[in-house]
């Protein structure tokens, strides 16, 4: 498959999954094919789609934890962004992610 | 007053990482680029170990302003650290 056709399907895939958590692709349709790409391309290089922002780590467990869609595994912290990390996804709500800021989980978890 | 020195640690594959660096070109700000992905060996893990001294969690980018760290992209919090207006 190439890279496009995996794009697409990655891209048919993660709707599906991230929907009923409540999240959508970001509007911000450049990024978004940014991402994709980046994704596929670690996917051809790892085997698995990874978040583009997060490091790879020597723990099989951890790099579960950023394999896209990773909502589920950060859920309150992106909750709290109304993003994932990347910004492939906003919450369904979202109509402007420029508003939209990272900061850290433990900036969550202060309050 | 001594200007403070900036490190921005990045992911070849990010796009806050590219958006962290192009602010800090915007503004002339002189930065030591570190694309971690890029890096092997010993020059990667130094990398870790120094962003992990500074309590980096995994997430990119991760910016050192001076000893402040930030990690994600926050023009505002740059600005903040940099005494510079956005």
């Amino acid at each position: 498959m190439n890279a496009a056709s995996r794009k697409k399907a990655l891209r048919y895939f993660f709707e599906k999954v991230v929907d009923p958590l409540g999240y959508k692709f970001s509007p911000d349709t450049e990024l978004v094919e940014f991402c994709l790409e980046q994704e596929v391309s670690l996917e051809k290089k790892y085997g698995i789609p990874y978040c583009p922002c997060k490091r790879i780590t020597d723990s099989r467990s951890e790099n579960m934890k950023i394999v896209c869609p990773c909502i589920p595994f950060h859920k309150e912290h992106f909750d709290a962004m109304k993003r994932c990390w990347c910004g492939l996804f906003v919450h369904k709500d979202v109509t402007d992610p420029d508003t939209l800021m990272q900061f850290p989980e433990s900036a969550v978890k202060k309050g | 007053m001594a200007e403070k020195t900036v490190k921005v640690f990045a992911l070849s594959t990010c796009p806050w990482c590219r958006k962290a660096k192009q602010f800090f070109k915007d503004h002339n700000i002189p930065f030591e680029d570190i694309e971690f992905d890029q890096c092997e060996g010993q020059m990667q893990k130094d990398a870790l170990a120094e962003m992990k001294r500074y309590g980096a969690g995994d997430s990119f980018p991760f910016v050192l302003i001076g000893d402040e760290p930030v990690e994600g992209y926050n023009p505002e919090t740059y600005c903040n650290l940099l005494g510079i207006e956005r």
